[in-house]
């Protein structure tokens, strides 16, 4: 009785052990699988980060946090809206005008990141797009002008389309600019977005603005044009002062491109 | 990063392979072991036998770190095919499941030493278009111990890497059938057994690697392009494979050597690569561009001097360096859509060649430092 006593108690606790530890192990195996799927919902994120910041600025916020430094960069910006946008909207029904919106900013964005650009944000029935950012491009300014002739190509098309709706052709002001600007993830705890900011940016804008004064559908700044060879065609507008800037801004409008259709070029084999 | 389930790749191979050909039993042979690829590379054997130097001949790094820095570039360039040939040699030669997710899931925290980190973060950086390893990064392997030309095989290793994802990510080439070696049940019940033969065979084919382009050069001149590069390799049998794979390129007749040198110049251009540049602008002149001509086309990505072909090239050269692997899938099929098959895989040989070359010129400013 005595050699029993131990053996069962033994016996008893390498059972008691044995049942604990089967259900650490199960246990470790749950967090384990809530683990990776966690890990797999993150990487899902940060691939699909990638595509609208830079990848080291995706790692830094991974590491430190989102408080990431602004970086000085030169690029492009440009800005595109619909000209008489209120018109159209008051004449369309709201389910119509969305619509037309979306297939609106599809053509327009497909022609943009075709030509290496980044829509940064729709603002209301405009965008704005950057070039040269996330990802550092030596041929920003062009890439930029050919983004908006192909644009100009793909509004020709959709307006093909809603004329067959019976719907009215839509008209777009481009403005384009280049500088530098600081380029970061700007925003608040609840809202952020990687994005540039400077003087550049207000001036993209302000010549958008005036595609409508001189009722023309591509602008571009003196700064661009230098970018820009003879295989453009061009043609130099009278100087400007726009708000915001003391001296005469001189503004271009570009007609096409050399004997090409304006679609054609630039666009490497990336076609729409 | 991305694993291998999360890829996005195009189910249909940019061309059809072309099996039982001379070409493809000759490196089936070389390598010791079959591998589907080849076959969709056969045509042009230069394309063909650059695959086979994935089982990289370096003699101054171990066959493990090597392994690691294919498996790390080729998840960060997403390339379905390499990496998930590379995860199954790593399984083959005897790692755990359990250790190569722990390098798939996040390499800084993995049980690394401090070296191995800093060499895998290195690779990584040479995959990447934007930002470009620097001098700093250079430093800091420097710092962890590694020798130049240590230094110097990293790079090789991680950049040819990059090569081989760029072609089989461009062709679309499906996963390879070792994949499935992996998962037989003779594999599985034998794993440390096949472990240890499989690492025998890998090493012979490293041998074999290193003695065929070494006893190949002894009769070749200087590749016209990628000279210094080259020479900056000397001490290591890479400087041998580069040279050969590098003349027979040039020499390859698919496509006009004005176009090889376009692509050597535009994405060296794209990488900011100045060595490489000047180099490739020579070979243009050679082709027969004049210099303001080269010097409008690197300006303005245009010059009356080339032909339709050539001005729509620069561009798929471009798309080449920085890229979604849907979209340089979609855009190499709208580009090479009606070109003949070794036309096709010339292109995306060369295209791949060229982001190769420009990428490991960071060796060149580690020696310009010393």
């Amino acid at each position: 009785m005595n050699a029993v006593f131990p053996l069962v108690l033994a016996v008893a606790l390498v059972v008691v052990l044995a049942f604990f530890l089967f259900r650490a192990r199960r246990r470790i195996g749950r967090l384990r699988a809530a683990l990776n799927s966690a890990s797999l919902e993150l990487q899902q994120v940060q691939k699909a980060f990638h595509r609208f910041a830079p990848r080291s600025v995706v790692e830094q916020i991974i590491r430190q946090g989102v408080a990431v430094h602004g970086e000085r960069q030169e690029v492009s910006i440009v800005f595109v809206d619909i000209v008489g946008f209120t018109n159209l909207a008051e004449s369309m029904e709201a389910e119509q005008l969305v619509e037309v919106l979306n297939g609106y900013f599809e053509s327009m964005s497909l022609a943009i990141s075709q030509h290496r650009g980044y829509v940064s944000k729709f603002i209301g029935d405009g965008l704005m797009a950057l070039f040269g950012t996330p990802h550092s491009n030596r041929w920003h300014a062009l890439d930029a002008v050919w983004a908006a002739l192909a644009m100009r190509a793909a509004l020709k098309e959709y307006n093909e389309s809603l004329r067959r709706r019976d719907l009215a052709p839509l008209e777009i002001g481009i403005g384009i600019h280049c500088g530098q600007v600081v380029a970061g993830v700007i925003g608040n705890q609840q809202l952020m977005e990687f994005t540039v900011i400077g003087d550049a940016v207000n001036t993209a804008a302000r010549i958008e603005a005036q595609t409508r004064v001189h009722q023309v559908d591509i602008l571009i700044s003196q700064a661009v044009r230098r970018h820009l060879d003879d295989k453009f065609r061009v043609r130099e507008l009278p100087p400007i002062t726009v708000k915001g800037k003391r001296e005469a801004l001189t503004l271009f409008t570009v007609e096409g491109y050399a004997d090409h259709e304006e679609s054609g070029v630039g666009r490497g084999a990336l076609e729409a | 990063m991305v694993k291998l389930d999360q890829i996005d790749w195009c189910e249909t191979p940019l061309v059809l392979p072309t099996r039982g050909t001379p070409v493809e039993e000759e490196i089936s042979r070389h390598l010791g072991f079959p591998l589907t690829s080849l076959a969709y590379l056969a045509p042009v054997p230069w394309v063909a036998w650059s695959l086979a130097t994935k089982i990289q001949p370096v003699a101054h790094i171990s066959n493990r770190l090597s392994d690691l820095i294919t498996l790390v570039v080729s998840m960060e360039n997403s390339c379905r095919h390499c990496y998930g040939a590379t995860r199954s040699i790593l399984r083959l030669t005897g790692y755990s499941q359990k250790r190569i997710s722990e390098l798939e899931e996040d390499f800084f925290h993995a049980k690394l030493d401090e070296r191995n980190k800093t060499v895998l973060d290195f690779s990584r950086k040479c995959a990447r278009a934007d930002p470009r390893p620097d001098a700093g990064d250079l430093d800091a392997l420097a710092r962890v111990g590694l020798s130049r030309m240590e230094v110097a095989e990293v790079a090789y290793v991680a950049t040819n890497t990059c090569y081989s994802n760029r072609l089989a990510t461009i062709l679309a080439i499906p996963p390879d059938a070792i994949e499935d070696q992996d998962k037989k049940l003779l594999t599985r019940l034998f794993r440390p057994l096949v472990a240890i033969g499989f690492r025998g065979v890998l090493n012979r084919t490293k041998k074999r690697n290193i003695r065929k382009y070494r006893s190949e050069l002894e009769n070749l001149e200087g590749p016209p392009f990628g000279n210094r590069l080259v020479d900056a390799l000397r001490g290591s049998p890479t400087a041998d494979v580069l040279h050969s794979i590098l003349n027979d390129c040039w020499h390859s007749p698919h496509t006009s050597k004005r176009t090889k040198a376009l692509a050597f110049a535009i994405i060296a251009r794209t990488l900011n690569c100045s060595v490489c540049t000047t180099e490739a602008n020579r070979l243009l002149e050679c082709e027969g561009l004049l210099r303001e001509d080269i010097d409008h086309l690197q300006t303005y990505l245009s010059s009356d001097a080339l032909s339709g072909f050539e001005s729509r090239f620069i561009h798929f050269a471009r798309d080449t360096v920085n890229y979604q692997v849907p979209d340089i899938q979609f855009v190499a099929r709208r580009f090479l859509e009606g070109l003949s098959k070794e036309e096709t895989i010339e292109i995306c040989g060369l295209v791949a060649l060229a982001n190769w070359v420009a990428r490991l010129s960071i060796i060149l400013e580690q020696n310009e430092a010393a």
